[in-house]
């Protein structure tokens, strides 16, 4: 049932900055070991300088570990890449409409076929972007690029979906929507998700498993599984349950 | 609507009030020709320089004096500006040399440059060249150093060449800033071909005005004025189309193709 596709093993990260003489290393990651689950939807979770998104990049092979290693599981032969990756922003190609970016994957890796175009159709669907195909990004609000960027990042089918806090610029009511969105389509494709964020609440409504992570040096300091019932929606952040693992969280991250 | 007609209207009222402000100024002072020629002397003039083929003749000589040596100061400054985005080490060994050229008002070379190669087309070439060269290479550098670096990395995510992230993503993103480039590269090219054809010249536009002014002849003189005007007004609006063209996806573009 349990099959590992992220194993995160001994990761330490140091930037080392100035001159030869005066070198100045700050440790990003210390120690960092963790495993991600076939179909799981894991947050890394953490206050703004813990190093998660270094260690999402790390994982995606972004950025190289100065020591330890990341293992991304086999996944059959694979012509695509084996990650989608959603930004912070949502890193559209200005000149592209909405359906052309999410089909932009397919030109880089030149071969998509009659699947894909209907995959990409379909997320269009689920991510609520129906009639937006031939908009251009300056056309779009900041919400719905976001979902663009979703589309894309999913169109070649990667088995792993990395998202690098990709609410974080929205305003809150937004950010409850594309939460939403994420949920019916996460539930649909059943990708393998690390999620970072630093909002609790957030976490806590998306993940099975969240990563707490603190600073100085940034390191792992909780493994929290998060027991509620799915499929969620709104209701679920109001049973007694949900407070519980907000308020263990925040106490954790105090 | 309404305010675009007021605009209109206002506008060619402007331009009423002027020529007539000047008609009446030559009329009431007694101005003698040669100084201030009346309006319609000068439309006169500009109209039959037109007819016998003066303007048309000298006009094309500093045309494709300005297009020749735009264009190839604009694709030296753009490969110029694209290896030294490329590599710091090799942007930072030239930065001085260009600064220091840049701030070297390029018209002074001229002198320079008639003692060296003499009056004529390779004077007036080079110094287009340079003034096209510096404006396209440092907006291609800027254009190509502030592409945010998430883009970058989507490119490293999608397993993209080096190839394809230049010619799918870096080069179109950096358009809009090489786009301002070669307009300021196209305005310093037409000045610097009038300026170099006062000094080196037999031909051109430039030539005309020196020569107008040598014999006293304001007519001649202000008509040739209307006619570099005209001239570089097609050649900006030229670049403007190709910009409107390429850019209809930019914020700056985008009010215009909605609104037509």
């Amino acid at each position: 049932m349990s099959e590992a596709v992220v194993i995160v093993s001994n990761v330490e990260r140091i930037f080392s900055s100035g001159s030869k003489k005066e070198k100045r290393e700050v440790v990003a990651l210390k120690d960092v070991s963790f495993t991600v689950n076939k179909g799981e939807f894991v947050s890394l979770l953490g206050p703004s300088g813990c190093g998660k998104s270094t260690l999402l990049k790390i994982i995606s092979g972004l950025l190289p570990a100065t020591s330890g290693s990341v293992e991304i599981a086999e996944t059959g032969e694979r012509k695509t890449p084996p990650f989608g990756f959603v930004f912070q922003d949502s890193v559209l190609l200005p000149w592209r409409t909405a359906i052309d970016n999410a089909l932009f994957p397919f030109e880089i890796t030149g071969n998509k076929e009659k699947a894909d175009e209907k995959n990409v159709r379909d997320l269009f669907k689920l991510a609520k972007l129906v009639g937006f195909e031939s908009s251009y990004p300056r056309q779009l609000s900041g919400g719905m690029k976001q979902r663009v960027a979703i589309v894309r990042a999913l169109s070649y089918n990667p088995p792993i979906l990395l998202m690098d806090e990709p609410f974080g610029a929205l305003d809150a009511i937004t950010r409850d929507n594309l939460n939403n969105v994420l949920l019916d389509i996460w539930e649909t494709t059943k990708k393998t998700v690390v999620f970072v964020t630093h909002s609790i609440s957030e976490a806590v409504y998306l993940s099975d498993r969240i990563i707490v992570m603190g600073t100085n040096p940034g390191r792992v300091i909780a493994d929290l599984k998060v027991e509620l019932p799915r499929p969620r929606n709104e209701d679920s952040k109001l049973v007694p349950e949900f407070y519980s693992y907000v308020k263990k969280l925040r106490e954790m991250l105090k | 609507m309404g305010r675009k007609i007021l605009i209109a209207v206002i506008s060619i009222l402007f331009l009423v009030l002027f020529l007539g402000f000047w008609k009446g100024y030559v009329v009431i002072k007694g101005i003698p020709n040669f100084i201030l020629p009346p309006p319609e002397a000068v439309g006169q003039r500009f109209v039959s320089l037109i007819a016998n083929g003066t303007f048309v003749r000298e006009g094309w000589v500093t045309l494709y004096t300005i297009i020749i040596g735009f264009s190839i100061g604009s694709i030296l400054g753009f490969v110029a500006g694209y290896y030294s985005a490329k590599s710091r080490t090799f942007e930072e060994v030239i930065s001085p040399y260009v600064m220091l050229i840049q701030a070297t008002p390029k018209v002074s070379l001229i002198p320079l440059f008639v003692i060296w190669f003499g009056l004529g087309m390779p004077s007036k070439l080079l110094l287009i060249v340079l003034s096209a060269f510096f404006p396209v290479m440092i907006n291609t550098i800027l254009g190509l150093r502030s592409i945010p670096e998430d883009y970058e990395n989507l490119m490293k995510i999608l397993q993209a060449s080096e190839r394809q992230s230049t010619v799918k993503m870096r080069l179109p993103m950096a358009t809009p800033l090489i786009m301002a480039g070669l307009k300021i590269a196209m305005v310093q090219s037409v000045i610097g071909a009038i300026v170099s054809e006062w000094m080196a010249g037999d031909r051109g536009l430039g030539y005309l005005l020196v020569y107008g002014s040598s014999l006293y002849d304001a007519n001649l003189l202000m008509a040739s004025i209307l006619a570099t005007t005209f001239l570089g007004l097609i050649l900006y609006w030229s670049i403007e189309l190709i910009e409107k063209k390429l850019l209809f996806w930019h914020e700056s573009k985008l009010a215009f193709t909605e609104g037509t």
